[in-house]
């Protein structure tokens, strides 16, 4: 049986709301905050921001020999919200075209966006998203 | 860290009176649940018949347009909207929202009594996707259970919401996946299953001890017996998918839990037409998209009927209710597929007919209503598939439960029209450092041959599946629908209307906006001799998501992070 400890009095301690600030790399309160910050303290606190707590296991390391198959990714996992690899607005918006800037990008799959697209700062590393970048500023409408 | 938890009720105010009536009643056990009191709703589906019916006929069609909002609770911080369907004891109503919060309030007056809200691992929660909203959940021994999105299952005292127990279940943290769906009660068991589908895992359902909170059992829907394992080709059992994210139901005279089960991964194959030796999974691939019969003290499986042998479309068991049923001395279960195909079975899990609700669909030509046999199954070799795909990954039914009218021997239940471009890929899982999605394909939301998207609310012979009437809505419906002993039908709609309809003829006799989109669930209950009619309202989860980029209009202001409980009951 799990053995709780013992509750302090409301007296002491106001039931904790959970604030966006404290949990690290999800909400866009965090993103707003890393983007007006220059680019090298940026990749500083994002680098921080990415290494693993708790059970997580970092980043891999760049691999040498394979690339990131991106479209392959993008079956597997982004496809899910991003129609068509990526073509189209679904669950979440279209790639192709976006007008958004590569920054942007990095930190949006790094940190995700609360209730709407998980967090991969865990997954990829640095060169990995370069690849995911390419790939979006690559995509074209499909053939047929 | 450590977690903290804690119960967090509300200090008492001086001069407060907060009459609370669940200390003088009945403790709600599995018979009172199977009883199926007409003041309460003490399980997810109702009663363990799954009817979604309450035979309160205070409010009916002769009084319905009286029908007004009696309060509102609005739970806060409602990610991806509200799913919950809330439940009823004694005149206490207690519901979920997002992240697991947990409500205790007034039946009558809607005032709080307690909440509880878990403290999560809000990092793991930021890396899932079918998250952080909660189906709801269950009631027992003087408890609450609820899942959360870390993999933990809670029991919270039903008079203070003071935690009982909290048990750890899944490894989250490294297979992403944990609980959305509610538990389920029953014979001292609380039974609750993961999600999985799309992810490399094994689909766990659990048996846990309601009263000391230690797992009695585990049953995996991936590969859980010998038998299962020989029918994954090249160890795909691995990284298979499957869960149980919904709760099925107790069946009292066998002693046994029926169950639905999740799809397997990935979710579109690549194996073309030979299935059996080629592809991501080799095989039919034991239990995933399955009704199950599992033993509910020992978790072991008796008896099981696979809905979809190689589903290669997404089309889970898990979504349906099990409704139970009788007629002319024979006794069934009626169960929804996420296809769109309705099975009807015996008390066995053997099939008795099988008949279909979904319009557009061609996943199959037919299902061989004598034998559940598949008849001209489309399985895909990788590439881009030429004849859009019918019905749509959100499928031909969602989870949103239909409701059975023993009254008019009627099924009432949502069917869903619209298709999808598809182009199929070799995928490989990602199991580390933590487990991602494994789909198998691009695909893009489509509309049907017949034209555009819609949904319907169809009046059936639940084993015949012979139509009585149906009403159309231009957008489908994704909150379940309720039936009631005053003749009417509710739908909660998605644009945010709840309507009510004539059960008979499905005339409309009332509707009132809501104030924002429906995807969850909706009951009747009495407190004081008085009927109230129980609604959530919040959009945002997997199937709405498509809404605003394919359907425009109101969906595109339509908050994703909001959500109300509204209660309505007659002036």
């Amino acid at each position: 049986m799990t053995l709780l400890p013992p509750c302090r009095s409301e007296a002491d301690e106001p039931r904790r709301e959970l604030d966006f600030r404290e949990v690290g790399l999800a909400g866009m309160r965090l993103a707003r905050t890393i983007t007006t910050l220059s680019t090298p303290t940026l990749a500083v606190l994002l680098t921080i921001s990415a290494l693993p707590s708790r059970a997580q296991q970092p980043p891999p390391s760049a691999p040498d020999s394979e690339q990131l198959d991106v479209g392959q990714l993008f079956a597997t996992t982004c496809g899910w919200c991003h129609s068509a690899g990526g073509r189209a607005a679904g669950k979440g918006p279209q790639l192709m075209d976006t007008k958004r800037d590569d920054d942007f990008l990095r930190i949006r799959i790094k940190n995700g966006k609360e209730g709407a697209m998980p967090a991969f700062g865990a997954v990829f590393n640095d060169a990995q998203i370069d690849e995911i970048i390419k790939y979006i500023r690559a995509l074209k409408p499909s053939e047929g | 860290m450590k977690k903290r938890w804690c119960k967090s009720g509300l200090p008492l105010v001086a001069g407060a009176t907060l009459i609370v009536s669940s200390a003088l009643a009945q403790a709600v056990d599995t018979a009172r649940i199977e009883s199926a009191g007409q003041n309460d709703w003490l399980t997810y589906h109702g009663s363990y018949k799954s009817y979604h019916y309450s035979p309160l006929s205070q409010i009916n069609t002769g009084n319905v347009s009286n029908l007004g909002v009696a309060w509102i609770h609005i739970p806060g911080r409602s990610t991806r909207g509200l799913q919950s369907m809330p439940l009823a004891a004694d005149g206490v109503l207690y519901y979920t929202g997002s992240y697991s919060r947990t409500f205790a309030l007034n039946g009558a007056t809607g005032e709080v009594i307690w909440s509880y809200f878990p403290e999560l691992d809000e990092a793991l929660v930021a890396r899932q996707t079918h998250s952080p909203y909660n189906r709801g959940a269950a009631l027992g021994e003087g408890k609450v259970y609820v899942g959360t999105m870390d993999g933990h299952l809670i029991a919270l005292d039903m008079k203070s919401g003071k935690v009982m127990w909290d048990t750890k279940l899944i490894d989250s943290q490294k297979l992403t996946v944990g609980f959305t769906g509610a538990p389920l009660y029953a014979k001292g068991t609380v039974v609750i299953g993961s999600q999985g589908g799309e992810w490399p895992g094994r689909g766990p359902i659990f048996g846990v001890d309601a009263t000391t909170g230690k797992k009695k059992w585990e049953f995996l829907t991936v590969a859980g017996t010998d038998d299962a394992m020989k029918t994954w080709g090249n160890d795909s059992w691995r990284t298979g998918g499957g869960g149980g994210w919904m709760p099925g139901t107790y069946d009292s005279e066998n002693n046994t839990i029926l169950w639905g089960t999740a799809n397997p991964a990935p979710l579109y194959d690549w194996s073309g037409a030979d299935y059996k030796t080629q592809g991501a999974r080799p095989g039919d691939n034991l239990y995933t998209t399955s009704v199950i019969a599992l033993d509910v003290d020992t978790g072991k499986l008796k008896s099981y009927h696979q809905e979809l042998p190689h589903d290669a479309w997404d089309f889970d068991s898990a979504v349906g209710e099990f409704v139970m049923l009788e007629r002319d001395g024979q006794k069934y279960v009626v169960h929804p597929n996420k296809s769109g195909y309705i099975f009807v079975y015996d008390r066995n899990l053997g099939v008795k007919n099988v008949w279909r609700i979904t319009q557009n669909s061609n996943f199959v030509k037919d299902i061989d209503p004598k034998t559940g046999e598949l008849i001209g199954r489309r399985d895909f070799p990788a590439g881009k598939v030429s004849e859009p795909l019918c019905p749509h990954i959100s499928g031909g039914v969602s989870w949103n439960a239909g409701s059975y009218n023993p009254k008019t021997g009627l099924y009432y239940k949502l069917g869903q029209e619209w298709c999808m471009t598809l182009e199929v890929q070799k995928t490989t899982p990602i199991v580390a450092p933590q487990a991602q999605l494994n789909i198998g394909a691009d695909f893009k939301i489509a509309p049907p041959p017949s034209g555009e998207i819609y949904g319907h609310l169809d009046a059936r012979d639940p084993i015949t599946g012979a139509k009585k009437w149906e009403v159309r809505f231009p957008e489908p419906p994704l909150g379940s629908v309720l039936s009631t002993g005053g003749n009417l039908v509710f739908v909660p709609d998605s644009r945010g209307t709840v309507h009510a309809y004539d059960a008979d003829s499905g005339a409309e006799l009332w509707s009132h906006g809501d104030g924002t989109g429906h995807q969850g669930g909706i009951i009747s209950y009495a407190v004081n001799g008085k009927q109230y009619i129980a609604v959530v309202a919040g959009f945002g989860g997997m199937a709405s998501d498509d809404y605003a980029p394919t359907f425009g209009g109101v969906y595109k202001s339509m908050p994703r992070d909001d959500g109300a409980l509204v209660v309505y009951s007659l002036k």
